[in-house]
């Protein structure tokens, strides 16, 4: 399995630089997304600037990152919340050569200018961690365009320390799940949204999903089939970024598979390896347990049931 | 009796801790992101702004402004909480949140480039405030702006301090910064 997407002709130059929001770069590109905001390299950003001129978008940029050592981070944290950033974060002046530099994307510059106002992500400047208030997240996905019933639920419980948005989600979710809800790739190419949903089938997202996948199948038909592939591929899901995606098929509340692969931070990867060695496994409440030809290799107790979880998108 | 009030309108005490320069840590009071989680109870957070102001009279009290201000902010009030943010400064200098909210509050006003300049000078700021007799408005913090750009155009502290962290710093690519 690979876990991004190069595309060999429509939106190449781009995915050159920075590919894992590729289809959202496509929705804005279509017409179907207001703005977006990236990454990129600071080396890179002349050129990314003329790629997205080419395809007749504006860009302006945000503030530059540089990665920092987790210990480092630590530093600046001191308060209830945790901060999951990693960077270090300077006015981005256009000189500096080292590092990243968040960028806004957009056909109009109106909406690069709504983006920049609310667009700030948790940065570490001079040593302290400056986070925006949370209003300001809400903002910010209202001006990218999520439909307004999932940013009402991310009020809700985009909240770490109480909920798991994913499990919560699966719990709003009535019948069966929809693959153009699934926003487990979001970073990985294969997603054809950015957002966590309200449900995994609520109707907004399905319509700009659903509107999204048809503008790709016109244009790169391989990549639309590979999103549909990708898509509906059995999940455990430990965390947001603690994801298992599996080369296989689910039974009920059981996994057959292949092979696995891992979406997520490295630093979060658990029971990798046994997930790895089995073939087979049950997921339960109170338990997960990973088979290699029937016979057991581990058991996984959980605490709470979003602990390890499985999502089969249809 | 007002905060009493207050608080039973908004469903959780109003309470705020300090940010020192001293010690770089990040915000330590949560009442903009309760407020945030219920901001769309426009009708309560309308009342409660008239409560602050009521409370407010006669005296000057850094909780209390900073919060009208939070209430301000989350009703797209932007120019309102920034003047809140300046009465807050004033009650209290050295608490960075202050500085750290009118920075927020300029940048939802769509003036990113002060929101920018506070953010990277707190400190600077701070330094300079404290020759300002204790006095900020919108004219005071462009003279201190000044006063820092040109401090630091002859002392380069903002590129010193960057090159450093640049120079210890390695370049790694990741997606995976995001909540």
């Amino acid at each position: 399995m690979n876990i991004i997407y190069r595309p060999k002709e429509y939106c190449k130059e781009y995915a050159e630089i920075s590919c894992g929001q590729l289809p959202q770069l496509i929705a804005v590109r279509k017409g179907l997304k207001p703005v977006i905001d990236e990454l990129i390299p600071i080396e890179k950003y002349q050129e990314f600037k003329s790629v997205c001129s080419k395809y007749g978008l504006k860009m302006k940029p945000g503030w530059g990152y540089v990665e920092v050592a987790e210990s480092r981070i630590l530093d600046s944290i001191d308060g209830d919340k945790l901060t999951t950033t990693k960077y270090f974060g300077f006015p981005f002046s256009g000189k500096q050569k080292e590092g990243f530099v968040r960028v806004f994307i957009a056909k109009d510059e109106e909406n690069i200018k709504l983006a920049q106002r609310f667009g700030w992500y948790p940065l570490v400047v001079k040593g302290r961690a400056i986070i925006k208030p949370f209003i300001d997240y809400l903002r910010f996905g209202k001006v990218l365009g999520y439909p307004e019933c999932c940013v009402d639920f991310f009020k809700r419980y985009n909240d770490h320390s109480k909920f798991s948005n994913l499990y919560e989600t699966y719990k709003n979710t009535n019948g069966e799940l929809n693959y153009l809800c699934n926003c487990l790739f979001f970073d990985f190419t294969y997603s054809l949204i950015h957002h966590i949903p309200c449900s995994y089938n609520c109707k907004d997202t399905i319509k700009y999903a659903g509107a999204l996948l048809k503008e790709i199948q016109n244009e790169d038909p391989d990549f639309a089939a590979k999103i549909e592939y990708y898509q509906k591929l059995p999940f455990l899901v430990f965390g947001e970024k603690n994801i298992y995606a599996f080369e296989g098929h689910s039974k009920g509340n059981e996994i057959h598979y292949t092979k696995s692969m891992y979406i997520g931070r490295p630093i979060d990867k658990k029971f990798g390896k046994e997930i790895e060695q089995g073939n087979h496994m049950i997921i339960e409440d109170e338990k997960i347990e990973i088979f290699k030809d029937n016979n057991l290799i581990c058991k996984i107790d959980k605490e709470k049931p979003e602990d390890g979880f499985m999502l089969q998108f249809k | 009796m007002i905060i009493k009030e207050i608080e039973e309108i908004l469903g959780f005490k109003l309470e705020r801790g300090q940010n020192l320069i001293t010690k770089p840590t990040e915000r330590n009071d949560l009442i903009i992101d309760k407020l945030s989680r219920i901001s769309h109870k426009r009708d309560d957070l309308e009342r409660v702004k008239e409560l602050f102001k009521k409370a407010l009279e006669g005296q000057s009290d850094e909780m209390l402004w900073s919060t009208l201000g939070y209430v301000h902010y989350m009703l797209e009030e932007f120019s309102e909480a920034i003047s809140c943010f300046y009465n807050t400064i004033k009650c209290c200098h050295i608490n960075v949140d202050n500085w750290v909210d009118l920075s927020f509050g300029y940048r939802c006003l769509g003036d990113i480039e002060t929101s920018n300049f506070i953010f990277w000078n707190l400190s600077e700021l701070i330094t300079e405030f404290c020759n300002m007799d204790n006095k900020i408005n919108e004219d005071i913090l462009r003279e201190l702006i000044d006063k820092v750009r040109k401090g630091n155009k002859d002392k380069s502290l903002s590129r010193l301090i960057y090159n450093r962290k640049l120079s210890r710093t390695k370049n790694k690519r990741s997606s995976l910064f995001r909540r």
